[in-house]
């Protein structure tokens, strides 16, 4: 789960020049309030049982759609002597569980072989003795 | 200064922020998308969704215990790795401790029979097993959020000695029941979930998308008229746009997971009736033994408070804290707000667990 449209009004407002008032800050103080406004409002109205019975109409409608269609397609490309999308997908994850084998091929190929390519990882790795600092200075990191 | 000249200066600066907000707004249109995720980063594992990274440690001395971060099913773990200074990992390494990340990416069709299972039992151990290969360490501390929390915390439950040293719950429900819109909007008596996962296989990113614009639905508007007003200062486009990056970058769920997690979760509130099993073993929370912080945001309008206030309760722990920070789901962990309240709060109390 995530958040959008929040993060994007709060956390960069964070960041927002501090400048003295001026002649759009009515302006701003009302977008403000007109999105506090239609929030609210619309979340009652989305709470409610009626939209959740409209709502699931339309995705299920949606839904019936796409499949009827795609069993039309599929038909029409078959008649055609053409692959459907279906199945150009289904190459594709073929391909790439035959690139994913090779991956742990590769790993256990490299686990066995003592090489000298080591990556990133395998350079001098730090000791892992810290401690944490006293708490009662406040220091950052 | 008269009222007239303090007039006539507020004037002529908005008329100089419009003229820099012609400028600047051509900018915004031609530039590329922006870079995110620049902390450098070893790909330990990529095993269909599943992706591990560890972070090249920035100290020469780490803490003994590493961690693991477990992002949300829904989006990209570069969240918390937005730019070099705004970077929730880049603090991490920086405070010493060694970092590993669970991320996802979009789960391919073949993929639509992934099941919550699939995420608890293979996955999460499969990347403690490499992480102790890694570390040559057996204890790893595990800190997820969101979604990433509540597999977290089934993993952690039913892992018994194998589970985590620590835990931490970033906005983690467990009472899905208080999950008000997310409840309407799965309304068993409305929604046909076997349909949907039967006619799509994964569940679509632009579904998921919606379902959180709607939670808000003026926001997106909103947060373009403040775009529009701020077009000039670059410290706030760049932030803006990475966000806007991120949000757009929802990703696809598993079909079944989707459907387990609508219908054990959603609809039956499994886990918080302790009626949940997975793997066919019942998950009880109070057998989370390990030292677990859960950190809230008072204003997270995604996971509210009640849905998730009961987990800290809930566990068998007696080492256990629950923090509530000002902020919403995302501001919490990421961002200058963050970067102020949350991560310090999470240095103070993991790395004195770590060592």
């Amino acid at each position: 789960m995530s958040e959008k449209a929040e993060s994007k009004s709060e956390k960069a407002g964070a960041k927002k020049d501090e400048r003295p008032k001026g002649p759009l800050d009515a302006f701003r103080d009302l977008v403000g309030q007109w999105e506090r406004g239609v929030n609210q409002i619309a979340n009652e109205a989305m709470g409610n049982e009626q939209f959740s019975r409209l709502m699931h109409g339309a995705t299920s409608a949606a839904a019936g759609a796409k499949a009827g269609l795609g069993d039309a397609m599929e038909r029409y490309l078959a008649t055609m002597n053409l692959p459907s999308r279906a199945d150009i997908t289904s190459i594709g994850e073929r391909l790439q569980a035959i690139e994913a084998q090779l991956n742990r091929l590769t790993e256990i190929v490299s686990t066995m072989a003592t090489v000298d390519t080591a990556p990133a990882s395998l350079a001098p790795k730090p000791k892992r003795t810290r401690k944490p600092p006293a708490r009662n200075s406040g220091a950052k990191p | 200064m008269s009222a007239a000249q303090d007039t006539a200066e507020r004037l002529r600066r908005e008329v100089d922020l419009a003229i820099q907000r012609g400028f600047k707004g051509v900018n915004y249109l031609t530039s590329g998308a922006p870079e995110v995720g620049q902390s450098r980063k070893d790909v330990l594992a990529t095993r269909g969704t599943m992706r591990l990274y560890h972070y090249h440690p920035l100290v020469d001395e780490v803490y003994r215990v590493p961690v693991l971060i477990v992002m949300a099913t829904t989006n990209r773990g570069y969240i918390l790795d937005l730019a070099p200074g705004n970077s929730f990992v880049e603090y991490l390494l920086k405070a010493g401790y060694d970092v590993f990340m669970l991320d996802w990416a979009a789960p391919v069709p073949a993929e639509k029979n992934l099941r919550i299972e699939d995420y608890v039992l293979d996955f999460i151990p499969d990347c403690l097993r490499r992480i102790r290969k890694e570390t040559g360490e057996n204890d790893v501390s595990i800190a997820g959020y969101c979604f990433g929390g509540v597999l977290s915390l089934l993993f952690t439950a039913l892992a018994g000695k194998e589970g985590p040293k620590n835990l931490v719950c970033f906005t983690t429900p467990i009472d899905f029941k208080q999950m008000k819109l997310f409840q309407n909007w799965s309304s068993q008596k409305h929604f046909d979930v076997d349909r949907l996962v039967d006619t799509y296989g994964n569940v679509p990113p632009e579904m998921i998308h919606s379902s959180f614009e709607m939670l808000r639905p003026a926001s997106r508007a909103a947060a373009q008229v403040t775009l529009w007003d701020n077009i000039w200062n670059d410290e706030f486009v760049r932030g803006y746009r990475q966000l806007d990056r991120w949000g757009n970058d929802t990703l696809p769920l598993a079909g079944e997971y989707f459907r387990q997690t609508t219908k054990e979760l959603m609809w039956g509130n499994k886990l918080f009736t302790g009626e949940l099993t997975i793997g066919g073993k019942r998950v009880d929370l109070g057998a989370i033994k390990q030292p677990i912080l859960h950190a809230v945001a008072e204003h997270d309008h995604i996971v509210p408070y009640e849905a998730a206030r009961h987990l800290i309760a809930r566990v068998g722990s007696k080492d256990k804290t629950e923090v509530i920070l000002k902020g919403g789901h995302v501001s919490l962990l990421a961002g200058p707000n963050a970067a102020r309240r949350m991560w310090p709060k999470l240095d103070e109390w993991l790395g004195e667990r770590s060592t």
